[in-house]
């Protein structure tokens, strides 16, 4: 049986402001999502991430994050309708440079306990300065039983993902 | 068809100045490379760099986050001739016994209408304690060509016997 396997590959063709994934199978261990995209505004805008369409305050999350060259920061909300914010790149960053996104869902099917989500997540852009750039890593929790079948994901503040964003969802089989 | 494939492995048997994947195929969607290595410079932590398709115009950037002993850091670098990664690898001075880790994610690498964007891990010096190291952070390089060719290289003295490169690749259908 094969470790990794493709789920779902999508690249955009036209913009869109909130992007839904397909139905997932259960069928797999774990999940691994990587994702490419940039945003129609500003510089490090963050993603927005829900599963299952639940829209609840269901949701944990704590972070790392660097948007400077003097110190490391942190964030934690207790109780939240989604899991935030990991960067992409926006109109103001390098021509061309996408964010870059990895998540690990383990144990997305099992349905005795809650979810962890961890993420690691960068907005590049040819710059040195001060919050034209931000990388982050972000632990997560989805506080439901119910098996991860789909997640949702659109950028705080409204703006769009553009062309030729993607992101390919895995699932990892154990032994 | 196995989804995530080796592509090589590359293990020195002698110190060497770099270690050079090159014509890395054009058949999967992103790549992975997970390595273990050392510097033979008489150094704790020193920087790391790394190069794509030979382009050594000043076209890198790097952002990162560390964890630099016991304080926190964030850096950046900007219009480098490569991703520069500070204190990315360590030399002579952490015990002989020690190897440095690095694990990188390319996404999208043969895609035309991006420029290259890395992701990085890397962890070093744990037994030289003025340097030690756990980084997280990302790279990009200002070009949208295909990538080909990736090159390590330290920024002091040659990469020590015993390091030890994977690169591999994933697909998406």
């Amino acid at each position: 049986m094969a470790v990794f396997n493709v789920i779902e590959h999508v690249e955009l063709s036209s913009a869109v402001a909130t992007w839904t994934s397909g139905t997932f199978a259960t069928s797999y261990d774990h999940l691994f999502i990587t994702m490419s995209a940039r945003l129609d505004s500003g510089y490090n805008s963050a993603g927005y991430w829900r599963f299952n369409g639940d829209t609840g305050n269901n949701y944990s999350m704590t972070d790392l994050q660097s948007y400077n060259a003097s110190s490391v920061g942190t964030y934690y909300s207790a109780s939240n309708d989604g899991i935030g914010f990991p960067p992409f790149s926006g109109s103001s960053s390098t021509a061309n440079t996408f964010g870059s996104l990895k998540m690990w869902i383990p144990n997305y099917a099992n349905t005795s306990y809650f979810k962890p989500v961890l993420i690691t997540s960068g907005a590049e852009s040819m710059t040195t300065t001060s919050s034209q750039y931000a990388v982050k890593r972000t632990a997560g929790l989805y506080r439901s039983t119910s098996a991860i079948t789909s997640f949702n994901v659109h950028i705080n503040g409204g703006h769009d993902f553009v062309q030729y964003s993607s992101y390919t969802v895995y699932g990892v089989n154990g032994a | 068809m196995a989804v995530i494939e080796a592509i090589a492995t590359q293990y020195l048997e002698a110190d060497a100045a770099s270690v050079t994947f090159s014509s890395i195929p054009s058949t999967y969607e992103h790549l992975q490379v997970r390595g273990s290595h050392r510097s033979t410079g008489s150094s704790g932590g020193q920087a790391f760099y790394i190069e794509l398709n030979n382009d050594s115009g000043s076209n890198y950037a790097s952002h990162t986050m560390v964890a630099a002993n016991s304080n926190n850091i964030g850096q950046t670098t900007s219009a480098q001739a490569y991703i520069k990664i500070y204190d990315g690898i360590h030399g002579s001075l952490a015990l002989g016994a020690e190897y440095a880790t690095i694990l990188m994610d390319v996404n999208d690498y043969l895609d035309t209408n991006k420029n290259t964007t890395v992701q990085f891990q890397m962890f070093d010096a744990i037994t030289y304690s003025n340097d030690v190291r756990a980084t997280f952070g990302t790279g990009m390089w200002n070009s949208t060509a295909a990538v080909t060719q990736i090159k390590f290289t330290p920024s002091n003295g040659n990469l020590t016997r015993g390091s030890e490169y994977t690169l591999y690749g994933l697909k998406s259908s």
